[in-house]
């Protein structure tokens, strides 16, 4: 066979491209792949592949496709969390002119792969997960406006994380930072795969996410039980809200410009090359008008989830409803009036810098207030110190310094002197671990006995939480001091030996931090097998407040077998005040969607279409691109869409549910 | 179990809060032959119009000429939403209306910032602002 | 623009209508500086806190008011945060315990305007510092209550980033550097920076704060060293694998040791011509340091214009030339395959072959070029149907101004020598 034959059907993917010649990429491809085997074999031994297709992978459950969503934002944590740890170990030993352990080349990859999989495949499917699982149950609905679109979302986002994944051993990922900024990132400078893969991976995974967005917002607006206005929806919900519209909003923007990066890269066109009338600024600056919500994106569902956690915990009526809901619809505006500070110092005038760095301390006003609230619904309470409660006072003491941070980096001319410097990297962690993060598992704490009906192990939730904090400030706190010093990112070797120590505190925070994730790690493997369960036969473990809270856990298939009437925000708390009975007969059919594997085929042809494009094997892209349109039309034809849940299997769920909670009470 | 028992509920209730994705929501507009015939009315002068302009060298400068080809796509578009999309204040609730201020709220934002913000990066930045040709010699 | 804005809001550019409240600001900062982060600079070298620079002076200080400031609301809610905490722990059944109080107006009032009320401060202080510390703006002082002597000229710098390394070039002196820049303290220095492949991003810490430099385009920043000293100069902004290694000495000197510093790089070998440059600006890690006893002229302009290679065309001169109308359909035949940079491998897989444009350096060229005009007539000299299509004769009357530029700029181009370009 001639080459002109192979480079015909693999495009530019040969063997020089497999990264070999590196032993760390080699040892962690032979571990990937055992475990990934025994994985593989465990399943098929159990004969567990029949089970996962049908009752997961397929599934159109909106509860399903939430724990899907989490499992793979755990998954992925744990991916970046090494990413961010073979950094602290570079950084802790590239002294005195030691190369440490990684060359530019690898060390390059990891700063921006870090970047990319910590937001958009950790944090974004964090969120969404909880959005999925909590948003239909709090609103009283059975499942979210489009329930194949939700399955095929999740699938979306999964084909991004797997190209991803599979940039590690298959050429290599983008060496531009996690925005690949160009001229960088055009083809001239990087030529080779690694952008390509970044292009791609995130253009799957944004149609996920926008997809998505579109779901929860006509969720949100159109099912709600009867009853429940606009102003009485619990304030997760609304914060879900607040972030789906900027989802759909601002994700349309980083499609946009990704398009057009790629046109740069594959037929030559010059938007953002630095000749023929290019203007590289242009794309920083319409990536930050994405970037900028994005960030509020992540931030918004993680307040909701405070706000859950401090009314239930205090044992109170969440203080100032209103002002918490319109602070966060004031955010949702102004978050798309500050993206300039993403670039103060590329030199846009003083003018101009001056009306985004007050812009940007502007929305630190109802963010202060959304503080206050939680304070005062603390305030002449009974605060129970559950896990998530913990986690929100961590969160308070956190976030508050973060926010402080941001402020003063809003200043511009101290931005001038803090910008890409490691206090902005201490800054943007300690809002992202210490507001999102912490969030998430606040609302994993809470939220798990509403899933899987018991409570996740408290001692080992203690010491993950310990663990978590004290490492979180050894590992950034020092970034604070060495922003100070004049230290800016993404270096890879000092020359000043003084700093080293510092390095070296924040290496072994990021140890403690990993000793954190093993804790989770353990509590939850302690808690699924372990033998002495906290059981919740009530549904509701924590006297909750809200409507998830009404039906059992886990929730059955249909969340509810009638759909309840609201008349409070705090409906579930109004109804127990009430004294109101559950109904015990009366059931009827319930009409359900049918799972469907059209979105994991989509979803797996994309992901193909995107590896084709990466490689140059135009008859993949095009054989690829023809599947993805055919099983599209094919699906619209796809008439078993839904069926009944019969009465008597109501019925029966229903009566046992009776029969735990008489035997309960 | 009283009335105001919230977890009871008619099937009647029932079915109206139904998560079933087929079901029609209430409130559409579905406009008719008539405000379909209005809009495309309007859109073919709206269309006629710019396109006179431009073949028939109306109007000498060219920068008011682009301004107002583009003020006449804006108006059309306008046209197009309430005609064709029938984008009024009440249907869905107000909800579509909700959606198409926003949505244009974001579009002036990102529009006009992007401008503002690039004009200045140009003024300050790029050489042909900053120097004229002669100097180059 | 920024200077119109600022004169707008009645700050001249000595500062006079601020002065006294920048000067008791500054002092509060002193004070506050000494007592509250003495030991910690004592414990490590936090340049960003105690710099070398006027500029990076006021910086400082901005950032501990903005911290003060903040801090005034910060530190109230974390105290709160433990004191309700313990205080309305489920333990202690003798605190208050009000299930359904949640609203009250007079509090909300609190919530809402406390940090309004901090961020209307740090607004202000915003707005102004902003306009005063541009890095555009002209230097007004050498330091507080030093205005800088009429006889001082200020020191001009033309900065490149390559990769990766950084090139200075000294116009006034004629003479360039590679990763040492040497300065006379107490003198203003003007930067003009740019960068010959990537975006960068050009930070002295204990000077000023810093600055994007990008190609094909010209950033400015104005600053001041006032303490001798060798000093960290830092690319601020991930450029590529060499990244990490591209930092530059800056050492701020008396006049005396500057003048013996420009002397010895005089002394050197070593001449920075276009071809010269061509050379160093090839990617390269861990630069020593390189003097250059002599610049070409027009240099820096030419690589502000990515038009070093001599058969390029300059992005200014492409610029005024479709500013012009462009040359139509000519400037389609005046591009040259790309003979520089990474050639066929960085090509896109459809993009077209990589070409640049070339200059138009020769009468003869131009009048290759003008001879191609005719080409884009009109088949036909009959006039066309339909109103408002551009007649055949209005593509040379379009394209007139152009080329009277041109042929403006060829007559000048032969009355020049060729050193001077």
């Amino acid at each position: 066979m001639t080459n002109e034959f192979w480079s015909f059907i693999f495009g530019r993917l040969t063997w020089d491209v497999l990264p070999l010649h590196e032993p760390i990429v080699v040892v962690t491809f032979i571990v990937v792949a055992l475990a990934g085997v025994t994985l593989v074999g465990a399943l098929t031994y159990f004969k567990l592949w029949g089970y996962l297709w049908k009752e997961w992978f397929t599934s159109v459950d909106h509860k399903k496709i939430g724990i899907m969503y989490m499992v793979l934002g755990l998954v992925m944590l744990v991916r970046g969390f090494t990413d961010a740890l073979m950094m602290r170990l570079q950084q802790a030993i590239a002294f005195n002119g030691s190369e440490g352990y990684l060359n530019a080349h690898h060390y390059d990859q990891l700063f921006s792969v870090h970047g990319v999989i910590m937001i958009f495949f950790v944090a974004m499917p964090l969120i969404t997960g909880f959005m999925n699982y909590v948003v239909p149950l709090q609103i009283g609905a059975r499942d979210v406006s489009f329930p194949f679109l939700n399955n095929f979302s999740f699938w979306m986002t999964a084909g991004g994380a797997v190209l991803i994944m599979a940039s590690l051993f298959i050429g290599e990922f983008a060496q531009t930072g996690w925005l690949a900024f160009p001229p960088l990132s055009g083809i001239e400078h990087s030529p080779a795969s690694g952008v390509d893969y970044y292009i791609w991976a995130l253009q799957i995974a944004g149609v996920g996410t926008t997809l998505s967005g579109v779901n929860l917002i006509a969720t949100i607006i159109k099912m709600r039980a009867p009853g429940m206005t606009l102003m009485k929806m619990p304030v997760f919900t609304w914060t879900s809200l607040c972030t789906n519209v900027l989802i759909v909003a601002s994700f349309p923007i980083l499609t946009a410009v990704l398009t057009l990066l790629a046109l740069d890269r594959y037929v030559g066109t010059n938007f953002f090359t630095s000749d023929f009338g290019g203007n590289p600024m242009m794309y920083v600056n319409l990536i930050w008008i994405w970037g900028h919500p994005e960030v509020y994106i992540l931030i918004l569902p993680a307040f909701g989830i405070f706000s859950e956690v401090a009314s239930t915990f205090s044992g109170k009526r969440l203080f100032g409803y209103t002002s918490m809901v319109y602070a966060t619809v004031v955010i949702t505006v102004l978050s798309y009036l500050v993206w300039l500070h993403h670039f103060f110092t590329m030199g846009s005038g003083a003018s101009v810098n001056s009306f985004f760095g007050i812009t940007t301390m502007i929305i630190s006003i109802p963010t202060g207030a959304k503080i206050f609230n939680w304070l005062f619904t603390m305030y002449k309470g009974r605060i129970r110190f559950e896990l998530p409660m913990m986690w929100l006072i961590a969160f308070m003491l956190t976030f508050t310094i973060g926010g402080m941070t941001g402020v003063l980096l809003a200043v511009p001319p101290a931005d001038f002197v803090l910008h890409n410097s490691l206090f902005l990297v201490a800054h943007f962690h300690n809002v992202i671990i210490g507001g999102v993060l912490f969030g998430i598992f606040a609302g994993i704490n809470y939220w798990w006995p509403k899933a899987f009906g018991y409570k996740l192990n408290q001692f080992w939730g203690k010491i993950s939480f310990w663990l978590w904090n004290v490492g979180f400030w050894l590992a950034f706190g020092p970034l604070y001091v060495l922003g100070l010093m004049g230290v800016t990112r993404r270096l890879r070797t000092f020359d000043d030996p003084s700093l080293q120590i510092w390095f070296i505190i924040a290496g072994i925070g990021a140890l403690v931090i990993a000793g954190g994730i093993a804790s989770m790690g353990i509590q939850f493997a302690v808690s699924i097998l372990g033998k002495n369960k906290e059981w919740d036969t009530t549904g509701d473990p924590w006297n909750g407040r809200t409507l998830e809270w009404a039906t059992s856990s886990p929730p059955p298939q249909y969340n509810f077998a009638f759909t309840p009437i609201i008349h409070d925000s705090d409906a579930w708390a109004d109804m127990k005040q009430r004294n109101a009975q559950r109904p015990t007969k009366g059931y009827m059919d319930i009409h359900m969607p049918r799972n469907t594997g059209t979105g994991v085929i989509l979803a797996g042809l994309s992901v193909v279409l995107g590896f084709a494009l990466i490689w140059y094997m135009w008859w993949l892209v095009i054989l690829s691109f023809v599947a993805l349109i055919g099983a599209a039309i094919i699906h619209t034809f796809n008439y078993e869409r839904d069926y009944y849940i019969p009465i008597e299997a109501v019925t029966e769920v229903e009566d046992k549910r009776t029969r735990l909670l008489s035997g309960a009470r | 179990m009283s009335a105001q028992s919230p977890d009871t509920l008619t099937a009647s209730e029932m079915a109206h809060a139904h998560p079933n994705p087929h079901a029609h929501g209430d409130g559409h507009d579905h406009g008719t032959r008539r405000t379909y015939l209005t809009g495309f009315a309007l859109s073919v002068i709206l269309t006629a119009i710019p396109f006179w302009l431009v073949m028939g060298n109306v109007i000498e400068d060219k920068m008011i000429a682009t301004i107002l080809i583009m003020g006449f796509g804006v108006v059309q578009i306008f046209v197009h939403m309430v005609y064709f999309l029938h984008m009024n204040t009440k249907s869905e609730g107000g909800w579509t209306m909700m959606a198409a201020i926003f949505t244009i709220i974001v579009i002036v934002i990102a529009l006009s910032g992007s401008l503002w913000v690039m004009f200045h990066l140009n003024t300050n930045m790029m050489p042909g602002h900053i120097m004229n040709p002669a100097d180059m010699l | 623009m920024s200077d119109g804005a600022v004169r707008s809001m009645g700050v001249g550019r000595k500062e006079s209508a601020v002065l006294l409240p920048r000067a008791a600001m500054s002092r509060i900062a002193k004070i506050l500086s000494v007592s509250l982060l003495a030991p910690f600079l004592a414990g490590c070298n936090a340049v960003v806190m105690a710099p070398a620079g006027d500029i990076a002076m006021q910086q400082r200080d901005l950032i501990i008011i903005a911290t003060v400031l903040m801090l005034l609301i910060i530190i109230p809610v974390m105290v709160l945060v433990v004191l309700f905490a313990r205080k309305y722990r489920a333990s202690n059944t003798e605190a208050k315990y009000e299930p359904d109080w949640h609203h009250s107006t007079r509090l909300e009032l609190v919530i809402w305007s406390a940090p309004l009320a901090i961020i209307i401060c740090l607004g202000a202080v915003t707005w102004v510092s902003t306009h005063l510390l541009d890095p555009y703006r002209e230097l007004g002082r050498l330091g507080p209550n030093r205005p800088i002597p009429a006889s001082t000229q200020p020191l001009e710098v033309e900065v490149v980033a390559l990769d990766w390394k950084w090139m200075f070039i000294y116009p006034q002196y004629d003479v360039a550097t590679v990763n040492e820049l040497v300065v006379p303290v107490d003198r203003p220095i003007n930067f003009k920076l740019t960068a010959s492949t990537v975006m960068n991003s050009f930070y002295i810490p204990a000077m000023a704060g810093m600055i994007y430099a990008m190609p094909g385009m010209q950033t400015q920043l104005h600053g001041v060293i006032n303490n001798p000293g060798t000093y960290k100069g830092i690319a601020a902004h991930y450029s590529g694998h060499g990244f990490s290694g591209m930092h530059f000495v800056t050492k701020g000197v008396s006049d005396g040791e500057f003048d013996t510093w420009i002397a010895d790089v005089k002394a050197s070998p070593d001449m920075l011509n276009r071809q010269r440059y061509l050379e160093v600006e090839k990617p390269s890690e861990h630069v020593p340091v390189m003097h250059f006893a002599g610049v070409e002229s027009g240099l820096y302009t030419a690589i502000v214009n990515m038009c070093v290679e001599l058969d390029k065309m300059c992005m200014s001169e492409m610029m005024s030339i479709d500013q012009q109308g462009g040359l139509g359909h000519a400037g389609i035949d005046n591009l040259a395959p790309e003979l520089y940079g990474g050639g066929e491998r960085n090509r896109s897989p459809f993009g077209p072959q990589k070409t640049y444009v070339a200059a138009i350096c020769s009468t003869e060229e131009a009048i290759a070029m003008t001879a191609k005009l005719p080409a884009i007539h009109a088949p036909s000299s009959a006039p066309f149907v339909g109103r408002g299509l551009t007649r055949p004769e209005a593509v040379a009357q379009i394209n007139a101004p152009a080329l009277d530029w041109l042929a403006g700029k060829l007559a000048f181009n032969e009355t020049t020598s060729t050193d001077a370009l």
